[in-house]
């Protein structure tokens, strides 16, 4: 896998983790653990999206840090393998 | 407000066109227990909700099932790329193509459309909670089926992926209806409706 | 070993019930404890799952190729043994 993939990979398993705990954390939202997992996974997805930005583009339009190219509507959408 | 992110939730990579099993899949986008009806449906239940957990978990599952509709019309995109003409007839997938093309549109496997009928906002917490345990389950069948019916192992994989998500949404309805009766008489749950009547239990 | 104590197992199990759900059960922020898995109050006519409590949790790479993060909730479907 080249290391664009590699990285979205990553992205993608913060993320869902966030995810999980963020659906916990509704019906838990004293639960002490999922809070702190939560905090802890937060940050390194935040600083894993930063990488991306950096490297190959934007996932969201306002992460687009490119001045000279709007990155955002280049090639692939998540639907095109 | 909704945020789009370019990523799936999970990867769909899809090697093998199959027009057979796309016509089954597509009762995931369109159908009456398929992922749309699923966002439509918490997403309007919301509004009314009178405790916050439960609106904040209406908002974040029905935010979810829009990535599930991402991911099932990659499914669909991906199984009917390239298609022969050949292909087209022998599948059956002929009578979606001649109004489609292979553009993604939403039906159930029938060819029903979607519509709203597929999903209740009863406007009543342990009603719209009760409704919401049913769709999980219904959509955990439809994917059962689906798994019954697809050998592609990229198929597959991400087809339980989903079905997984609906054990846990089913999980988390539960634990919403219990934070629900946890605050109403329990001498009588059904005494008033607290999304409507006045001097029926709110707790936070 | 008194064996007359199963004479009466439904009190025995209503005993052990009790002592059990002497716990805090109430989702209201005013008790600090945690949730049973189910109300010390069960009235008929109303549904109740088990309320999840914090079990083992996944890595973020077993956790999405599971669906979940969590181990307690991995169901899979097995299609009655026709497959794997």
């Amino acid at each position: 896998m080249n290391p664009q993939s590699l990285l979205m990979k990553k992205i993608m398993q913060y993320d869902f983790t966030l995810k999980e705990l963020n659906l916990y954390l509704d019906t838990h939202p004293n639960c002490r653990r999922a809070l702190a997992m939560f905090q802890k996974f937060r940050k390194l997805r935040e600083d894993a999206v930063r990488e991306y930005n950096e490297k190959f583009g934007p996932i969201t339009p306002e992460q687009n840090i490119n001045a000279q190219r709007w990155q955002w509507v280049d090639a692939p959408f998540p639907w095109e393998v | 407000m909704w945020q789009y992110e370019k990523k799936l939730q999970y990867p769909v990579k899809i090697k093998t066109p199959n027009a057979k099993l796309a016509k089954v899949i597509i009762s995931q986008l369109g159908g009456p227990d398929g992922e749309l009806s699923a966002s439509l449906r918490y997403l309007n239940q919301r509004y009314v909700m009178p405790y916050s957990e439960v609106k904040g978990l209406l908002t974040d599952i029905g935010t979810e099932e829009l990535a599930h509709v991402e991911m099932i019309s990659a499914i669909l995109y991906q199984l009917t790329k390239d298609l022969t003409i050949d292909e087209i007839k022998e599948s059956g997938f002929d009578t979606y193509f001649v109004d489609h093309t292979t553009g993604i549109y939403p039906v159930a496997a029938s060819g029903a459309p979607f519509t709203a009928t597929y999903f209740q906002s009863k406007g009543d917490i342990i009603t719209d909670l009760h409704e919401n345990l049913a769709a999980e389950q219904k959509a955990r069948t439809t994917y059962d089926n689906i798994l019954r019916l697809a050998d592609d192992p990229d198929v597959r994989d991400s087809i339980k992926f989903l079905r997984q998500r609906e054990i846990v949404h089913y999980q988390r309805f539960g634990e919403a209806l219990r934070l629900t009766t946890d605050r109403l008489n329990s001498r009588n749950f059904y005494a008033c409706n607290p999304a409507f009547d006045k001097n029926c239990p709110k707790k936070r | 070993m008194n064996l007359n104590m199963f004479d009466n197992i439904d009190g025995l199990v209503l005993r052990e019930r009790e002592n059990n759900l002497r716990r805090p059960t109430d989702s209201r922020p005013e008790y600090n404890g945690e949730m049973s898995p189910f109300p010390a109050s069960t009235p008929l006519a109303m549904a109740y799952v088990p309320f999840q409590s914090w079990g083992d949790t996944m890595s973020p790479e077993e956790a999405l190729d599971c669906g979940t993060l969590f181990s307690d909730l991995v169901f899979p479907f097995q299609e009655g043994g026709a497959r794997r």
